[in-house]
């Protein structure tokens, strides 16, 4: 290393090369190729009867697959962007998280032109179809039921009965018993805040990502939420969105 | 398959080629994590649990994942299973092997499989019964307005095949077929429980019930293991697809009998063009029943079309339709192509499955014009037309036929085939038997008809039917086949025992290793050229080699070899080991071995092979977003069933005939790899 680093005067370490100034020669100033050609590139065989058949039939499933309900669309923002990812936070960001977030002004607004564009699913539509429950893991089912399953029932319960209750507390204690007791109720969310997390993140995702098509559960348009009294929205207010996850 | 990032990155893309991203997106971060709860996963892709959930359901649905379930913590764990995504490439593939054997009902079956992963046969008769519904009110309004047009045009209509009376039978019909070949088989829930999870299970079982909780010493070991194994045997074999006594006596045999007779005819004429008649032999499946598609058997069925191509490039066409009937007899009794070490017994296998000259010859397809493709001398010797003068004459055929006893009396000594190798039947009985049309079948003739003659013995040992002469004649040339196949230097087919005219074996682990060798051998001469090639082949067979030896016995200079070995060792094909003469370690005094290691060679090629899919999926995602105008176009719901020639300009319409080409091209190049890989790992 020591000896190596000191240049020679003679020149750059090449033989035969001086200093001097030569007429003859020209510079590359070219940017190298980013493609250069292919020094054994060979045209492949045509495809036989056969092979083409196959390509056939591949094609046709993947478009009758694409047709189904099962697909979801992709939601990749920037085509052009690197393939490769460093890590799983870089993958994930190539993806959109929040459509409502992500929504384009310009063409996001549907067009009449549009209205014979297929569908675009968020995610796969699974009430149109038979399933073999007894295939799947049991916290599977709901989703298989669509989301006119258990969940949406207990809310739909849930709801009517805090209604009542609070109809009822209307009657015989004043306004500000009732303060009182959101105010309690709000200081109290914290100790079973694992416990509803699951559950309330599941309502809130319903809402927003269903699109208010026939599986979602009521979503702005559920008329008993008003009479929620706020509560379910005390962790929303404070999560906002689900990229607080660490 | 390995686990490498490229086989990952494959999987996740064909994923999303085909379900879409959500599901996709989970697919990827199992593979890449392992097995995981749906709390973990939402934390490692950011999607919502309730996202995650129908996700899954999907990917259930599509037999791409495990799940299970743990009593203890009372959670579910999903795993990813890669070999099924892989397969999704070669879906092509299989709709193709069912449409070529069954005709299109089968194809639109399978793919119907492919499409809702797994489905009741209940669900599959239902589906078809309101499809050929949807037909008939097509056609019917089809004929309407062709009445309307004028009157008298009720031929066009007539053309189509009628709607089949009981779409129910046929179905069934349908199905059992499909499920004796075993290219579909029947699920049951245990099936989503992953290949360690049953393995874990069933030893915990075996353990609890067998030795009461522990072991102790080698020997108990060994025995526990042994017992394990037999366990998952049977376990495996109970999920079998069995078929029920009845079916079997109606149409199982396929070589006598009624049925049979039909039922050969049915496949080699109906087959091709797909509406045949299906008689309705009252077979009913449980509706109930789930079915799926058999990967592992649809991987027997290409290996067999793989086999039989390359005994086609070989040897000729003819011999490898011999060849592919043959491989279709002991196809099943194949049920997968690599035994599971864990599953199957590999102490004492039996000889494999084999077939018989007369069994062949009874199955043999018609159409297969035996008598052709292959020449009757040894061609050095004699010029075409002279052959054709000696082949007329009997002398010729006599001394012919002379040879060829002598050959069928003796085992498997193959350097006396009477027939001409591959090289001149090519070039010399072809030609001949293209231009003369019958020419050669009539030439046959009477030269086996002398040879009956000749030989008594032979005649009693088979059964004579009406048109025995033309059987018997038809037995002889099919044996010529084989011999000719056996005769090979890939070793085709081994004869190993003489019931019923000859009895014969594939011995497939040879076959495949032949394939590895001659693929590798190409891409070595691709990549190094003809000395690196040179070099690696020497390496293979002569094991480890010193480095002042290589360049005399491969006769090139020691700095040419030096340089191309270097070059071959940056790229991970070679490698070098020395082993040092003294405690010095000193470079005058250390021998430098070079070697090839053929296993590590392939799974790098493999790995690259799983690089090249991926680069192709990718291109054709962005070659599709280049013009993703006129494709939405076809994509319109209204315009979907349409011709694109109706509702397009001159640009778009050669816009869209040029992805679709590229399309072909990349997909075809795809299954091109597809084949690579298969040869690599799954034959």
């Amino acid at each position: 290393m020591a000896g190596r680093g000191r240049g020679r005067p003679g020149g750059g370490g090449l033989k035969g090369v001086t200093w001097e100034y030569d007429p003859s020669i020209k510079l590359e100033s070219k940017p190298i190729e980013l493609f250069p050609p292919h020094p054994n590139l060979k045209r492949p065989a045509p495809f036989t009867d056969k092979e083409k058949r196959e390509i056939g039939h591949y094609k046709r499933l993947q478009s009758q697959v694409h047709r189904g309900p099962l697909y979801t669309q992709p939601t990749k923002r920037d085509a052009t962007a690197p393939a490769k990812t460093f890590g799983e936070d870089q993958f994930n960001r190539q993806y959109s998280t929040n459509p409502k977030a992500d929504f384009d002004p310009f063409t996001g607004v549907e067009t009449y032109s549009q209205r014979l564009q297929p569908k675009v699913n968020e995610i796969p539509k699974l009430s149109g179809r038979p399933f073999n429950k007894e295939l799947f893991p049991k916290e599977l089912w709901p989703a298989l039921e669509g989301e006119a399953g258990k969940d949406v029932r207990k809310h739909l319960v849930r709801a009517n009965e805090k209604k009542a209750a609070m109809m009822a507390g209307m009657k015989d204690k004043k306004p500000n018993d009732k303060h009182a007791r959101v105010l309690e109720k709000l200081f109290s969310v914290p100790a079973d805040e694992d416990a509803e997390e699951a559950d309330e993140e599941q309502e809130q995702d319903a809402e927003v990502d269903s699109n208010f098509d026939d599986e979602s559960m009521g979503g702005d348009y559920d008329a008993e939420q008003y009479f929620d009294n706020g509560e379910d929205n005390s962790e929303g207010e404070g999560g906002g969105g689900d990229d607080n996850y660490d | 398959m390995s686990q490498s990032k490229h086989a990952v990155e494959l999987c996740a893309l064909l994923v999303d080629e085909t379900y879409g991203e959500l599901t996709s997106r989970i697919f990827t971060i199992l593979l890449r994590r392992g097995r995981l709860t749906i709390p973990l996963l939402s934390k490692h892709t950011r999607l919502s649990p309730h996202k995650i959930r129908h996700g899954l359901a999907v990917l259930v649905q599509e037999n791409l994942v495990y799940h299970c379930f743990d009593e203890d913590t009372n959670t579910t764990h999903y795993e990813a299973n890669p070999e099924a995504a892989y397969m999704l490439v070669r879906s092509g593939k299989i709709v193709e092997i069912a449409r070529s054997r069954y005709g299109d009902l089968a194809a639109e079956i399978v793919g119907n499989l492919f499409l809702s992963g797994h489905s009741t046969v209940k669900e599959l008769v239902s589906w078809y019964v309101a499809r050929l519904a949807e037909a008939e009110a097509k056609r019917k309004r089809e004929e309407r307005l062709a009445n309307g047009l004028n009157g008298q045009s009720k031929a066009p209509a007539l053309v189509q095949a009628p709607a089949h009376p009981f779409p129910t039978g046929q179905m069934h019909g349908m199905l059992t077929e499909l499920l004796e070949s075993g290219l579909i088989q029947p699920l049951s829930g245990d099936m989503f429980l992953s290949p360690t999870d049953t393995y874990d299970k069933i030893a915990k079982e075996t353990l609890k019930e067998e030795y009461g909780g522990n072991i102790k010493g080698t020997k108990q070991k060994e025995e526990l293991k042994e017992k394990i194994r037999e366990r998952l045997y049977a376990l495996r074999s109970e999920r079998e697809w069995k078929s029920k006594g009845k079916k079997r006596a109606l149409n199982g045999n396929h070589a006598n009998g009624v049925n049979g007779a039909s039922k050969r005819r049915r496949l080699s004429n109906g087959a091709v063009n797909g509406d045949h008649y299906f008689e309705d032999d009252g077979t009913k499946l449980d509706p109930n029943m789930l079915v799926r598609v058999n990967y592992e058997k649809c991987t027997v069925v290409l290996r067999n079309s793989r086999l039989a191509a390359l005994a086609s490039s070989r040897i000729g066409s003819t011999t490898a339709q011999v060849y592919e009937a043959g491989l279709r007899l002991i196809e099943k009794s194949i049920p997968r192509c690599r035994l599971d070490l864990r599953i199957d017994d590999i102490k004492d296998l039996p000889d494999g499955s084999t077939f018989t000259t007369m069994e062949l010859t009874a199955t043999l397809s018609k159409s297969v014009k035996t008598g052709t493709g292959i020449g009757t001398v040894s061609s050095d010797k004699i010029d075409t037309r002279k052959l054709e003068k000696a082949r007329k004459s009997r002398k010729r055929s006599d001394e012919a036929e002379a040879e060829g006893e002598a050959s069928e009396d003796e085992d498997v000594s193959m350097e006396d085939i009477p027939i001409a190798n591959g090289n001149g039947n090519i070039s010399e009985a072809d030609p001949d038997s293209d231009s003369h049309g019958d020419d050669p079948f009539d030439d046959e003739d009477t030269r086996t008809k002398s040879s009956r003659r000749a030989k008594v013995t032979f005649q009693d040992q088979l059964p004579k039917p009406e048109a025995a002469e033309n059987r018997e004649n038809r037995m002889l040339q099919v044996k010529n086949h084989l011999l000719l196949l056996a005769g090979d230097d890939c070793d085709f087919l081994r004869k190993c025992g003489s019931r019923g005219l000859g009895e014969w074996t594939v011995d497939f682990e040879g076959m495949t290793q032949y394939l590895q060798e001659v693929e590798m051998d190409t891409m070595l001469l691709e990549n190094f050229g003809k000395v690196g090639h040179r070099l690696a082949r020497m390496m293979r067979k002569l094991g480890k080699l010193d480095e002042k030896q290589l360049p005399n016995l491969a006769l090139v200079k020691q700095k040419d070899a030096r340089t191309k070995l270097a070059e071959m060792q940056m790229a991970g094909v070679v490698d070098i080991q020395e082993v040092p003469r003294d405690s010095g370690r000193t470079t005058g005094r250390t021998i430098f071995l070079w070697y090839f290691d053929v296993e590590r060679v392939s799974t790098i090629l493999l790995d690259s092979i799983y690089k090249n899919m991926s680069r192709c999926f990718q291109r054709l995602d962005i070659e599709r977003r280049r013009v993703q105008d006129v494709l939405a176009l076809t994509e319109r719901t209204d315009l979907l069933d349409e011709q694109p020639e109706k509702y397009m300009d001159q640009e778009q319409l050669n816009t869209l005939h040029e992805i679709e080409d590229k399309e072909e091209s990349l997909l075809g190049h795809i299954g091109r790899l597809d084949e690579l890989v298969a040869i690599f790992r799954d034959y």
